[in-house]
């Protein structure tokens, strides 16, 4: 390796060592003071008041999601989760195909609008110990979701490096020395 | 919040104490239990081992809707079998690594045995960045 080598071995190691140092982030209460809309969200799947629980169960499970918003003529009004399926739902002898929304959502949630910030939807998940929470316009029409996960996605891009690049296993006790000779 | 916070073990979120199932238990009992404790998720274990996990996400998709008798059908035909573990000790980046990469919402934590010792949930995360 000549020195013209050695001198572009230096450099690459020094913007490496620089690159590490950015990625050094501290996460304050401001990093969060955000607004919602600057999140990725989805569309809600939404469906009316009336509509059988069946039909709801199969569109959650269509769909691949955990919740469903519940409107009445385009208003939002309710909401319904994996936990009502557990806790209303599963286990009891109701007829699926007559039994209606209505009575298995939970009614009036709380919900929060676009301009509103990532502290408030997580401040309001963890203290109500809710995971998804509807954002509605200012005609309280639903436009989307924001779930727990998004924010710790959110949270987690603040530390690619600590949380990203990881080896596959933790190193644990028993795996610090290395083995063998 | 930096680096150091999600480097400490998870034991340091006090995390819920596993509420388990034995791998035959009927899903009647199971849901039962899980009605009962108010928990989204219930470790399998054999003989203590951890086998399996049972979530809400489970009854949503492969219980409800589907005919099932509840009473006969044994937890482990709709478990999710060879669940992501991790250790207390282990660090909690590894946990939100986890629930990220993967979408788990709860993580089993075993012991050096693989008895589940509790589990972590993504609120308990939430909850402890906030704090911090």
């Amino acid at each position: 390796m000549g020195e013209l080598d050695f001198q572009e071995f230096d450099d690459e190691l020094r913007s490496m060592e620089e690159l590490m140092e950015e990625s050094k982030t501290t996460l304050s209460n401001e990093s969060l003071k955000v607004p919602l809309k600057s999140l990725n969200l989805k569309r809600a799947v939404v469906v009316e008041v009336g509509t059988s629980i069946k039909k709801c169960i199969e569109k959650m499970q269509a769909r691949h999601f955990g919740c469903l918003l519940v409107v009445k003529e385009t208003q939002y009004c309710g909401i319904f989760t994996e936990r009502d399926v557990l806790l209303k739902v599963a286990g009891t002898d109701h007829d699926l195909e007559t039994s209606k929304i209505d009575d298995f959502m939970t009614p009036d949630p709380v919900q929060l609008e676009m301009e509103d910030t990532i502290e408030t939807a997580l401040r309001l998940m963890v203290k109500g110990g809710y995971r998804h929470i509807c954002i509605v316009d200012e005609r309280d029409h639903p436009l989307s979701l924001v779930s727990i996960k998004n924010i710790v996605s959110f949270i987690v891009e603040f530390f690619p490096q600590d949380v990203l690049n990881l080896p596959p296993h933790p190193i644990r006790m028993g795996t610090k020395n290395r083995e063998g000779g | 919040m930096d680096s150091t916070t999600l480097s400490s073990p998870l034991k340091t979120l006090n995390p819920k104490k596993a509420i388990c199932v034995d791998h035959d238990a009927s899903l009647k009992s199971v849901i039962h239990k899980m009605k009962e404790h108010s928990i989204g998720c219930v470790c399998v274990v054999e003989k203590n081992w951890l086998v399996g996990i049972f979530t809400e996400r489970d009854i949503l998709k492969k219980v409800v809707c589907n005919d099932l008798n509840l009473e006969k059908t044994q937890v482990k035909e709709v478990m999710t079998a060879n669940p992501e573990y991790l250790f207390m000790d282990d660090e909690i980046a590894f946990a939100l690594n986890r629930m990220h990469v993967g979408g788990f919402r709860h993580i089993p934590l075993v012991n050096l045995q693989n008895e589940p010792e509790g589990v972590i949930s993504v609120r308990d995360i939430a909850a402890h960045l906030i704090q911090n």
